[in-house]
């Protein structure tokens, strides 16, 4: 009896101490970490979603019966993600993790994702020293620069150096380290780095970045990316005014080409031609800059290089309302007054320039033309400039058309021969909102009207094959518009007819796809919501019937995803 | 009020009951000493009592990796009902019972700081349980059971953990996702415990047949193939919203496995 309550007392001690252990709680990181999602991109045949809290990518296949995302790890707390230029891949920057009690640490990493189904395991990842907050590429995507965006509050450390930077060559081998390395800097940190196309220098044609700094510019050589950078001020060192450089153009010719940069607070145009070194003992460098500037007289607004590649010339507008035209070599200028067409000086100067090349009203021939908007003033005009023969003809070349509201947003889509104006309030519009479609070769200025205000418009893929269609634009409500909320908007840019689709929640991001393994087009909706919700569209016939949805589709296989 | 009231009433009598048995008073068992003692007590001097109903309150412990999504500790107690029949006495001690029982388990956690997720997973079972009577009333035993379970997760998304589509909230849509059919599982297992019995008695009404009140405790491991879920957004509720949505594609969020040890209490009222 003594040993059956010894035994009893045994087990009831032995299951309280398993009751105490087991109720002991340990988490698993995959369900711990807050869900939040980077803003989609869309590949040819994919939509890609990062999630941060799990630094997992979800790329979602739309030709997919079941669509079921394929998943790619990433480094941890993923902060930005990018479709590289001209190649079917994700850019993802992820800045790693310092490492905190129980939690290891891990570097900052470049992760290029390929896009296309089957291929989505070749993974790249280039590590990075250090974590980062933005990224640029090259036009081509061959290069990548990680640096520290304007406005980066702090670092993953105790301290930063803003104008730290690192350069990834995509196109070298993929055990390639990138280059880190610190520009020099009088004070300033980078606010955004351009690149070059490839420029005709001494030693062959390369590749340049352009670091621009408060008062001074940076150029790069990005094919020899150890060779020391070479600053150029921008103002006089006893100058206290700020020049903030915004735009660089560059002048591709066969020898000594140039870069134009336009800043704000200066009312010259700084040019920075790229003649051979000469004296190689003193840099390693073979280009040296020499900068001289084309002065208006008046702050200038945008600039756009027109004409042949060697006898180029630069258009620039200004606050003064009038456009200029410089001979780059030079610098002999030609004013061409949009005062002549009969603009009242009340009339804001046009300050964007956007070139194309199409027919014109009587002119079978298609020539290199521009239009001039006033994008986010007041100005109620379009202006179309003929650039041919521009320094003899000039204000005979200008053609001026009204517009019905001053233009909020430019959408310029020139393969397409047009232009769609967003505006904010247009007269007689129904909901207050709407567009202009500026047809660039008829040069008609038709008004759409909008029920709502409109949060975002995106150019659809071209259909493929020989009989090429306009396509369509794909237009978001802004939020706020009631049930009209849910609806996709679209215009189909042949016939300008506006068509929408009613959906069962709010239009989000719109990522127009490509033909699928099964040659459909798809438009994927995204839906905003935790843990992925899009609407699947037929891009070339949008309806609801044949819409599908999925809801959550990151949960997927949720449970047997490895913890990491 | 008065149903509690009642309900307390008989689990004070069954407490008294209870312990009178345990200490000996009334009956003969205080005097049983040895085989030959407890075997001239047995059957033939008790009426029999074959026919068990009762309660049983089951803690679970420890959890797989993916049930951390449904449950934040490694402990979970759940409660059913069971019902069993004596049905052989091989031997003047051992008896032999079949019976069949149903628990219910509903486990939730709050995952991604803001998300929420539920599992309901209900145990039907068919149970074997070997009896050895050391005393009269003190029973070692040993169970086995087989059955199914079919479950159904849940999961609310978002700041809000509201439904996906606007107008959803309230009634049976108030997740975001919920399982579009329950998910299947095999379950079994084997346990050994203790039932301590009262011997039978018959209420003051003498046309009641004779009762008894048993308590068991048991300790054993549940085995269960893995249970798949299959989620999607949750129909409406009004049939013309539901009728007029875009078709929606289920996702896959994987399987649990609620293979685990288990501690078993149950209290049994006898007939």
């Amino acid at each position: 009896m003594r040993n059956l309550q010894r035994g009893l007392l045994l087990a009831a001690a032995g299951l309280a101490f398993a009751a105490a252990a087991a109720g002991c709680a340990d988490g698993d990181p995959r369900f711990e970490e807050a869900w939040s999602s980077l803003p989609p991109v869309a590949l040819d045949q994919v939509a890609a979603y990062v999630e941060r809290g799990t630094a997992t990518v979800f790329l979602l296949d739309p030709a997919d019966p079941k669509l079921r995302p394929h998943t790619v790890a990433l480094a941890k707390d993923p902060a930005l993600a990018v479709r590289r230029n001209g190649h079917d891949e994700l850019l993802v920057l992820s800045r790693g993790e310092p490492g905190k009690p129980g939690v290891k640490s891990e570097p900052a990493e470049l992760t290029l994702i390929p896009g296309a189904p089957g291929k989505h395991d070749q993974v790249r990842r280039y590590r990075l020293a250090t974590s980062f907050t933005s990224l640029v590429q090259s036009s081509d995507g061959r290069f990548v620069i990680a640096f520290f965006g304007p406005g980066t509050k702090a670092g993953s450390g105790i301290l930063f150096n803003p104008n730290e930077i690192a350069i990834v060559d995509l196109a070298a081998s993929p055990q390639a380290v990138p280059v880190a390395r610190t520009v020099r800097s009088f004070g300033g940190v980078p606010l955004n780095i351009v690149f070059s196309p490839e420029l005709n220098l001494p030693e062959g044609k390369r590749t340049l970045a352009v670091v621009l700094s408060d008062n001074y510019v940076t150029l790069l050589d990005l094919d020899n990316p150890r060779r020391p950078e070479i600053t150029v001020p921008l103002t006089l060192g006893t100058d206290n005014r700020m020049r903030r450089p915004v735009q660089v153009l560059f002048e591709t010719r066969d020898k000594e080409p140039a870069a134009y940069v336009r800043a704000e607070g200066a009312q010259d145009i700084y040019v920075l031609r790229l003649s051979p070194a000469t004296d190689r003992e003193t840099t390693t460098n073979d280009f040296i800059p020499s900068l001289s500037q084309l002065t208006a007289g008046a702050q200038p607004l945008d600039m756009a290089l027109i004409g042949e590649a060697n006898d180029p010339r630069l258009l620039v507008l200004m606050a003064t309302g009038d456009a200029w035209l410089f001979d780059a070599l030079t610098s002999r200028a030609t004013r061409i007054s949009l005062a002549e067409l009969g603009v009242t000086t009340a009339e804001p100067a046009p300050n964007r320039i956007y070139l194309f090349e199409a027919q014109g009203p009587g002119d079978p021939r298609s020539r290199p033309r521009a239009l001039l908007l006033g994008q986010g003033n007041a100005r109620r005009s379009v202006t179309f400039l003929e650039l041919e023969r521009l320094e003899e003809q000039r204000s005979k070349n200008l053609d001026l058309r009204p517009m019905g509201a001053p233009a909020q947003n430019v959408h310029f889509f020139p393969q397409q021969g047009i232009a769609l104006v967003q505006h904010a309030q247009v007269p007689g519009g129904a909901g207050g909102a709407g567009f202009s479609v500026i047809d660039l070769a008829r040069r008609t200025v038709a008004p759409i009207f909008a029920s709502v205000s409109v949060e975002r418009i995106t150019l659809g893929t071209a259909p493929g094959g020989a009989a090429m269609k306009p396509g369509k634009v794909w237009i978001a409500p802004a939020s706020g518009g009631g049930e009209l909320d849910s609806h996709l908007g679209f215009l189909d840019l042949g016939s300008f007819s506006p068509g929408d689709v009613r959906l069962d929640a709010r239009v989000g991001q719109i990522l127009p796809l490509g033909s699928g393994s099964d040659g459909k087009r798809r438009v994927l909706v995204d839906h905003g919501l935790v843990a992925g919700h899009v609407t699947v569209i037929d891009a070339d016939d949008p309806k609801r019937a044949t819409a599908r949805t999925v809801s959550g589709f990151m949960l997927n296989d949720l449970l047997q995803r490895g913890a990491r | 009020m008065k149903n509690s009231g009642w309900t307390a009433m008989r689990a004070a009598a069954f407490a008294v009951t209870l312990g009178a048995a345990i200490t000996g008073s009334p009956g003969p068992a205080r005097a049983a000493e040895g085989e030959a003692a407890v075997a001239a007590q047995a059957a033939p001097a008790l009426p029999a009592v074959r026919f068990t109903v009762g309660a049983d309150l089951v803690s679970f412990y420890g959890r797989s990796d993916p049930m951390k999504l449904f449950s934040a500790k490694g402990i979970k107690g759940t409660s059913g009902v069971s019902a069993s029949y004596d049905l052989l006495h091989p031997t003047a001690r051992t008896t032999i019972a079949v019976g069949a029982g149903w628990f219910g388990e509903n486990t939730a956690n709050t995952w991604g700081a803001t998300n929420r997720a539920a599992l309901d997973v209900d145990t039907f079972y068919a149970s074997a349980v070997a009896r050895y009577g050391v005393l009269p009333w003190l029973e070692p035993m040993v169970r086995l059971t087989a059955g199914g379970a079919w479950g159904r997760a849940k999961l609310g998304l978002g700041q809000a953990n509201q439904p996906f589509f606007e107008g959803d909230s309230g009634g049976s849509t108030d997740w975001s996702l919920t399982s579009d059919r329950r998910a299947a599982s095999f379950t079994a297992s084997a346990g050994a415990g203790l039932r301590l019995r009262s011997n039978p008695f018959r209420p003051s009404n003498s046309k009641m047949p004779f009762l008894a009140l048993s308590a068991t405790i048991e300790g054993g491991y549940a085995v269960a193939t893995a249970m798949s879920f299959t989620l999607a957004t949750p129909r409406p509720s009004d049939d013309k919203v539901a009728d007029d949505r875009i078709p929606g594609t289920a996702i896959a969020l994987g399987s649990v496995d609620r293979s685990r040890p288990y501690f078993r209490v149950g209290l049994g009222l006898h007939f």
